[in-house]
Formats: structure tokens, C-alpha cells, sequence
């Protein structure tokens, strides 16, 4: 039964009605003594709040499955990576499918989620495809959309934007809650948006470790996976425009911080970024762990603040997105836009109030995409 | 009183942990089997639990920052949404940016015309902030009619001794020569000394960024070579063949195929690493290729000047997709030496690289 489908959540709701009937129907024979009453009244108290954190889970997009909630590779359609711990795993040799720098860069599979949302024709269309990472040696599931002109012009070249999600959280929330390929046909149908392909991921790619797309000593190297592996394999599997220009990421929460980071550390690879709700600091915490090798040096590397005091401003357009009540990162924003200096140029979005949700994003996905069109060097 | 404020999620909390333990003292009370009794009872232990749950989930959504106030929750805010900043259009700053200089010196002017064109140029590196000088070898053909269209692939030649490896070694007029002979293709090189070991350090010099990143952007933004990875090798004696291979396992995407001579593939010595044990191992080839998953990625290691142990070192780690051929060369260790096999690793180099249209 699927941590986030109707049925499991009727189920556990179900079950803490029941709990608080049960509680108020045996009160008075079985309650005699402190202790035991107290007991009894945890069953149904704990149950509700299971009931609705599980509601809080499916509307937030957190956790797609059993498997990313424990912790298991593979869990769900958002992207069953398997990364390369550490150590002298012997699948780094014999895997099922060879070494990950054998397997062709870019597979299309077979994704449930994909087949049951297909797009009108007239939209483009959606598909579920693995990358190999040759030097990363992390494999992740992608879903990339493509505008309906790619289909009707075979020689022309497109644009391309990485979008990721949150942590954690799965690829199809940009889909199903974002409404990112939705929202981009129609911008793109009214000629407001240029036709372009959107390669949709979530940034956890070696489940269950939250990696902030950071190159980790000894661990999951995450940011040569975005910044080298998957515009290598997009290039070589789709026809998309060379260079920079054409190319820009984008996301929302982590997924904001990780498109913000590679494009200023990769210039090379990414001219524009759009940052929905992004953080700025290098984030270490329960769930990411040490990620800069025990360097605070290294750390520093990866917070952006940091680099535009300490390093080159780069070539590169981006659009930051805030409000002023409710968002935590309204004063860091603030800060960040305040040291952003050429070449580097940065745009923003505050609202008066707005959380940290798919509600306010996709409230700002339309005069983001706007702004994006813009600043496409093609 | 603000959703996510402390006062109030603390107020909650209070509340919530009180009604908990006045359900529990007052239960007995409302023990009863009439109608009354069983209503009261009903509305006591549901009343104490929604508050609990109240509490709990108003301190989640504070912790974690969800819902940003009460009207953000309520979808109350209809404001529009303002784009802030920039114009509605900018031209790509990347475009904007011109970091090749180039200038000509005694050294560059003397290269016969008939060999094709020697320009001394500065490169400056938007993103790592290194700037340094190279050499760019264009072979006659890139001025010709029937290249017009071509974008040459481009080897990066590293060596401490640049000028020994023009004016000693000859690399443009043997380079030339091969191209002339057509066991070499059309082929631009860029020669450069290997600044700061090519490593990225931690708070200092970024040079991995400055070779993988700066120099492949401005070289092709300049010249009409190849922008990206199948175009790309390169050649590194002593520091700089421990920069090709680098390259090469590392920076793919950019550099196909590497030819080294290093006098060691463990991570240069220096301060370079951020005080961390852990990101000098991802600078030590030999800890990457037995640690890590093996890159696409063409190598020649070179044992040059006698040391046979660093080349037998990377060649015993590599494995597929790790493809690497060797060659034992005549002469010393460094490059402006090996007058005799520079042909041999020119065509090795050739075979490998593939122009773009």
C-alpha cells in the first residue's frame, strides 16, 4: 500500500477514528488507574497525529514511498538512483548492467508514473528516461518533456532547462503539483515562452542521503553528475542547443539551492538559474551529513553567499524568489541580491506572504518561465 | 498572533499538554453510562486530542517552515506576482565576456608562415579568476577555404617549459609537418604551463576550474575549434601529465583522450586541499580509480626519463571503461625532449579527436 495514496491515508484515518470511538466506548471499565489511562489515551492521540502528518506528507510531496521514507534505494518513480558509496564496492566491477561508465549515458524506461500522465499531443510529450553517469557513477531517473515543435521540425536544436524539486521529494511533484510541463506548453502555445525542453529530477540522486548536488570527498559525487554527466547525456540523446547559452536550471527549496550552485560554480555548462524559495549557505544537517571532507574551507566553496565575497562573479542571469512574511529566507535573500555584481545579474520575486509550498511556486512559475524566455541567448 | 510565531506555538504547546492531563484527571468523572455522560465523555477525550494535535502540527509547520502565515495558508494572497531587477530581456552575460587577449611576440612571429600561425595570448578566466599566458598553434589549414566550416579539435599541451617545447622541441613545425603528411588531422594546440597542480583548492587557487572550465570557453570563443569534450585532448609532461590525466578521468565532458607523463598521479603535495584528508584523496588519481567508478576516458602513459613506477601505477588501476595504451619514449622526462616520439603521440592524439561542424 503506497505511502501516499488514498488508500493508506483512508486506512490510518480510519484507524484513529476507531481508536477514539474504541477510547470513549471502553473509557469507564478499562481506565481505573492513572497509568492506564494515560496509555489509553496515547493509542488514539498518536494515531491522529500519524493520520495527519501522512496527509501533510502526500500535500507536501516529502516522501513518495515506503522505500525513500526508510531510507531505500530505488524507492519510487522520482528517481531510483544508486550512487557510488565510498568503498571498494565490488558492483563498481560487476553490476547487472557493468560498470555505470559502460552503460550508454542516456536510457529510455519504463516509468508507471510517465504512462499515466500522458500529455495532449498537441503539448508535447512526456518521457521517463534513466541517465548514466559515466563519471559520477550515479544513475538517476529523469523526466524530460519535450514542446511539440521538436516533433514537427527534425532539424531544429532546442533549449534546455534542469528543474529540480525539493528535498526530499520526487521528480513527479513537478508534474503533478509544480504543473511545470503543463505551464510551459501553455506559455509556449501563446508564444510566450520559446520551445524548450525541460529535464525534471529530484536532487536526491543517491537515496537517502540529501547531497545539496555537492561533490562530497569520499562520498556521492552529486555535483559532477548535474554539472558534467547529464548535460553530456542529454546532448548526445536529444537535439539541443551547444554552449551555455541555452541552458539554465531551475527548482524549488534544495532543488533552488542545487540549480543556484551549479550555475554559478559551472558557467560553463549553465547561463541562467531560477532559485524558488532557495537557501544560499551550505546547508549540514541531520540528513545531508558532512559533505565538504571535514573543510570548512570546502564548505565555504559551496555556500554562494561566500562566493560572491570571496570569488569571481559569474557570467551568469538568475532569479530568486522570496516573500517578506512567511519565508525563512527572506532576510538571506535580501543579502544575497545585495551582493550579486557584474557580470552576474540577478532578478526577484517578493511576495507580501507565502510559505515554502507548491502553491506559492506555482504562483511564481509563470512570470519565472517569463523571465527565463528572456534570457535564453538563443 | 503570527502562525509561525514562537509565543504561539509555545502557548499551543502548553495548552495542548494541559488539556492532555485534564482529559486523564477529569476521565473518571464522566465515567457514566447515560446519554450525558457518554456525550460529555466523548466531547472531553476529542476536544483534549484536537488541541494536542493542533499543537503538534503547528510547531511542525513552524519547524520546518511551510505554511508562512495565516494567510498564506487560507490562499488569501492574490497580489501579483512581480518579476524585480533586470529588464525584461539581457543579452547572455556569458556572451559578454572576452577572455582571450591575444598579443604576438618574438617568439610567436617566428614561426615560418608556411607552418601556419603562432599567437601569444592571455587568457583570463571568468570563473576561477586565474589568468595566465599561452600559445595557440593554428595549422594552415584553419585559414583555408575547405575548413571554413570545420571547428578544429584542440589538444592542450602542459609543460613547465613552453618555449623549449616551440623553440627546442618544435611542436607547430612537427605538428605541421604530420597534418601536411595526413597522419595527423587538422589540429589547433594551446600550450600552457600547468598553473597550481590543476587542483581546485579549497579557499585558493581554483586551477582545475581555470583548465576544465576558463581555458576549453575562451580558446573556442575565440577560434573557430571544437566547444566541447569529443574535440578536446591533452598532452602533460612531469606536473602537467598529472593534470592531463586528471582532466581526462575527471573533466570528460571536456577532455577526451590524455597523454601523460607524470613523475606522480597521487595528489600534488602543497596546501591545497582545505585541511581535509578526504578532498586530498579525490586529488590522488591512483585513490580515484581504485575507489571510484571508472570514467569513458582514453589515457597514453608516457614512461619518459626511466621512471617506470608512476605509469605502471595508473596503468595496473585502470580498467574498462578506462582504456590505457602505453608508450616508453626516447629522451628525458619532460617534453621538449622527445624530439624522436612526439609524431607517434601527435597521431595517437589524432586518432582520438573528432572536429565539430
Amino acid at each position: 500500500m503506497g505511502l501516499t495514496g488514498t488508500p493508506f491515508i483512508l486506512l490510518i484515518c480510519l484507524l484513529a477514528l476507531a481508536a477514539l470511538v474504541g477510547v470513549v466506548w471502553v473509557a469507564p471499565r478499562a481506565a481505573r488507574r492513572v497509568p492506564a489511562r494515560v496509555g489509553l489515551l496515547l493509542v488514539p492521540q498518536v494515531l491522529l497525529i500519524a493520520a495527519l502528518l501522512t496527509v501533510a506528507n502526500a500535500y507536501f510531496a516529502f516522501y513518495g514511498s515506503w522505500g525513500d521514507l526508510l531510507g531505500m534505494p530505488g524507492g519510487s518513480g522520482g528517481g531510483g538512483g544508486t550512487g557510488d558509496p565510498t568503498g571498494h564496492h565490488g558492483h563498481l566491477i560487476r553490476g547487472a548492467h557493468g560498470p555505470a561508465g559502460q552503460d550508454p549515458p542516456l536510457v529510455p524506461t519504463h516509468d508507471a508514473f510517465i504512462d499515466g500522465h500522458r500529455l495532449p499531443v498537441k503539448d508535447g510529450r512526456l518521457e521517463a528516461v534513466t541517465i548514466h553517469g559515466g563519471r559520477s557513477g550515479i544513475s538517476a531517473l529523469a523526466y524530460v518533456y519535450l514542446p511539440p515543435q521538436y516533433f514537427r521540425d527534425k532539424t531544429r536544436h532546442f533549449p534546455v532547462t534542469l528543474a529540480l524539486t525539493g528535498y526530499p521529494g520526487n521528480a513527479e511533484n513537478l508534474i503533478t503539483r509544480l504543473q511545470l510541463p503543463q505551464t510551459a506548453a501553455r506559455e509556449i502555445a501563446a508564444r510566450r515562452l520559446k520551445p524548450m525542453i525541460f529535464v525534471m529530477m529530484r536532487p536526491m540522486v543517491t537515496p537517502p542521503r540529501d547531497t545539496e548536488c555537492t561533490d562530497v570527498p569520499k562520498g556521492p559525487l552529486a555535483e559532477t553528475f548535474f554539472a558534467r554527466d547529464l548535460p553530456a547525456a542529454i546532448q548526445s540523446a536529444y537535439r539541443t542547443v551547444p554552449g551555455p547559452a541555452g541552458w539554465s536550471a531551475m527548482g524549488d527549496s534544495t532543488g533552488g539551492y542545487c540549480a543556484l550552485k551549479l550555475a554559478m560554480r559551472h558557467s560553463d555548462r549553465f547561463a541562467a538559474a531560477i532559485s524558488m524559495s532557495g537557501y544560499y549557505k551550505a546547508l549540514r544537517d541531520i540528513t545531508t551529513g558532512d559533505l565538504y571532507g571535514g573543510s570548512p574551507a570546502y564548505r565555504n566553496e559551496n555556500d554562494l553567499a561566500w562566493r560572491l565575497q570571496h570569488r569571481p562573479a559569474p557570467p551568469i542571469d538568475v532569479l530568486v524568489t522570496t516573500s517578506k512574511v512567511g519565508e525563512k529566507d527572506y532576510a538571506a535573500t535580501r543579502r544575497f541580491i545585495a551582493l550579486v555584481h557584474a557580470p552576474m545579474q540577478v532578478s526577484s520575486i517578493t511576495l507580501p506572504t507565502g510559505g515554502h509550498h507548491f502553491s506559492v511556486w506555482r504562483r511564481e512559475l509563470t512570470p519565472a518561465l517569463r523571465w527565463l524566455n528572456g534570457r535564453l541567448g538563443v | 498572533m503570527g502562525l509561525t510565531d514562537g509565543p504561539f506555538v509555545v502557548l499551543l504547546g502548553v495548552l495542548g499538554l494541559a488539556a492532555f492531563v485534564a482529559c486523564v484527571v477529569l476521565l473518571p468523572r464522566v465515567a457514566g453510562g447515560g446519554p450525558r455522560q457518554v456525550a460529555s465523555r466523548a466531547g472531553l477525550v476529542v476536544g483534549a486530542q484536537l488541541l494536542v494535535v493542533f499543537a503538534v502540527l503547528v510547531a511542525v509547520n513552524s519547524s520546518f517552515g511551510f505554511f508562512g502565515s495565516w494567510a498564506d495558508m487560507l490562499g488569501t494572497d492574490k497580489s501579483k506576482v512581480r518579476v524585480v531587477g533586470a529588464g525584461p530581456t539581457s543579452s547572455p552575460a556569458a556572451a559578454s565576456q572576452p577572455s582571450l587577449r591575444p598579443t604576438s611576440d618574438a617568439l610567436s612571429r617566428g614561426l615560418p608562415p608556411k607552418e601556419g600561425r603562432l599567437d601569444a595570448v592571455v587568457i583570463r578566466g571568468p570563473r576561477s579568476g586565474v589568468t595566465a599566458p599561452a600559445y595557440v598553434y593554428l595549422p594552415p589549414q584553419y585559414s583555408e577555404h575547405a575548413f571554413r566550416h570545420k571547428r578544429l579539435p584542440v589538444v592542450l599541451v602542459l609543460t613547465a617549459d613552453v618555449q623549449a617545447a616551440i623553440t627546442h622541441l618544435r611542436l607547430p613545425s612537427v605538428a605541421a609537418g604530420q597534418i601536411a603528411g595526413r597522419t595527423v588531422q587538422p589540429t589547433a594546440y594551446v600550450l600552457m604551463r600547468p598553473v597550481g597542480a590543476c587542483v581546485d583548492a579549497p579557499g585558493g587557487q581554483q586551477a582545475g576550474t581555470f583548465f576544465a572550465e576558463d581555458v576549453p570557453m575562451a580558446v573556442a570563443a575565440s577560434y573557430r575549434v571544437a566547444h566541447d569534450g569529443p574535440g578536446w585532448g591533452v598532452l602533460g609532461d612531469a606536473d602537467g601529465g598529472y593534470c592531463a590525466a586528471k582532466l581526462a578521468l575527471e573533466a570528460g565532458d571536456r577532455f577526451t583522450a590524455a597523454v601523460s607523463a607524470a613523475t606522480s598521479y597521487g595528489a600534488p603535495p602543497g596546501d591545497l586541499y582545505g585541511r581535509s584528508a578526504a578532498v586530498r584523496s579525490e586529488n590522488d588519481l591512483l585513490w580515484r580509480l581504485s575507489h571510484r567508478p571508472p570514467p569513458p576516458a582514453h589515457l597514453l602513459v608516457v614512461t619518459a626519463g626511466g621512471a617506470t613506477e608512476p605509469a605502471q601505477q595508473l596503468t595496473a588501476l585502470a580498467r574498462p571503461p578506462v582504456r590505457a595504451d602505453s608508450l616508453t619514449v626516447a629522451g628525458g622526462g619532460t617534453l621538449p625532449t622527445w624530439q624522436r616520439d612526439l609524431p607517434a603521440v601527435l597521431r595517437w592524439l589524432s586518432g582520438r579527436l573528432s572536429p565539430e561542424n
